[in-house]
């Protein structure tokens, strides 16, 4: 297991989101990993201290203020409007149109990389495929993207697009590259690989 | 008086306000306003601005209450319009600009700088309580909106979800993102193993 994937399922278990079959190997890898202890141990005590932070007490007074500054300012709009609200305004994506497809050249690459090497490289069947080039690539884009959310969502999508096109070149052996593959199993909710395996069966009718 | 008794409660009040009652708007936002007000000012750690937000969250959620349905309680319905109009306040205050400033100082810590800042006992605790404040003030809007419902308000990463507007999984990794740019702003002050 890397330090890696090991801070991010700390962080999961340190919510409670973590699978019992994966806490138990996060714990087998910090008993032999000193970085990983300590980076657990800093995350631990972050957490104490985060919900230690103060709020400021406001008298009752500031309450009633506050009600009565809102009744002020509704009394100036008027009644409710019936209008839609959406909660989500599409914002415009941090990324130029060239940009996007850009990306969606590099997870095609991806994709076409994955093939090729189980195809060339694997050859004992698609059941014993090694995540290492595929999980590290896609790793390393994921660094580079950074906090750019608009773009994560992207690259999500084009990612899940790249494993339904490979699942129409593979046939129903998909559904072992997807459960073969650590990355996949590592990165996802159990959720959502259920999800996952369900819209393939259903784009496969399998 | 448990959830679903007050959702029920609530959504009579609802009806009401819909069909123009100001008064029963009013008593909605009496119920909930200290735990949006508080929910705000865990993301934006400033008195005056989780003022202003709560009012505003009050006064948009009154305008749009047309398009309620009540498929959720309304305080879960207030309490997406508070994170949303709080995301959009901390992107348009350019915090952007302070987690550059962040990423930066954060990467050039280096061990000689660590034994140097590293203080002691007491002073240690509270200066880690200061620096917190100021590494999660700094967290990029979206990490900080996921940090606060989940550390500061305790939810789940589903429940975040569902405000966020987002999947589990983007609450997942922008916790892990959110936490490694923590430890890493805060080294100095996180005492060894």
């Amino acid at each position: 297991m890397r330090c890696r994937k090991s801070e991010k399922w700390i962080s999961d278990g340190i919510d409670g989101n973590l699978a019992v079959r994966k806490r138990r190997k996060l714990d087998a890898h910090a008993e032999v990993c000193g970085s990983c202890r300590a980076y657990r141990f800093h995350l631990e005590k972050i957490q104490g201290e985060a919900r230690n932070l103060s709020e400021p007490v406001l008298p009752p007074e500031y309450w009633q203020d506050s009600i009565a500054r809102l009744h002020a300012n509704l009394a100036k709009t008027g009644p409710a409007e019936q209008t839609e609200f959406k909660l989500r305004p599409r914002q415009a994506p941090a990324f130029s149109p060239g940009l996007r497809w850009a990306w969606a050249g590099a997870a095609s690459v991806l994709a076409v990389g994955l093939g090729l090497y189980v195809l060339l490289f694997q050859g004992r069947g698609l059941l014993e495929t090694s995540p290492l080039v595929f999980g590290d690539q896609v790793n390393m884009l994921y660094e580079k993207i950074g906090d750019n959310v608009d773009l994560e969502a992207e690259f999500n999508s084009l990612i899940r697009a790249s494993i339904l096109e490979e699942a129409g070149e593979f046939g129903g052996e998909v559904k072992h590259l997807l459960y073969g593959n650590s990355f996949f199993l590592d990165s996802l909710s159990d959720e959502e690989v259920q999800i996952l395996d369900a819209e393939i069966s259903k784009v496969l009718k399998i | 008086m448990n959830e679903n008794m007050q959702d029920a409660a609530n959504d009579g009040l609802v009806e009401r306000a819909k069909s123009g009652q100001m008064e029963a708007y009013v008593e909605l936002v009496r119920r909930i306003q200290e735990k949006i007000y508080h929910t705000i000012f865990g993301m934006t750690r400033n008195h005056e601005d989780a003022d202003d937000l709560t009012q505003e969250t009050f006064m948009y959620a009154y305008k749009a209450l047309g398009s309620f349905k009540l498929k959720s309680s309304f305080y879960t319905w207030a309490y997406r319009i508070a994170v949303n109009l709080t995301l959009n306040h901390l992107k348009k205050k350019g915090r952007e600009k302070g987690r550059e400033d962040f990423e930066d100082s954060a990467a050039v810590f280096d061990r000689t700088e660590y034994a140097a800042l590293s203080p002691e006992g007491d002073s240690l605790k509270k200066e880690l309580k200061e620096k917190l404040e100021e590494a999660i003030e700094k967290l990029p809007p979206a990490y900080k909106a996921a940090f606060n419902l989940v550390v500061l308000q305790g939810m789940s990463h589903a429940e975040a979800a569902k405000l966020l507007g987002c999947s589990e999984s983007t609450v997942s990794w922008r916790m892990h993102k959110a936490r490694k740019m923590l430890q890493a702003r805060l080294q100095p002050y996180l005492s060894e193993v």
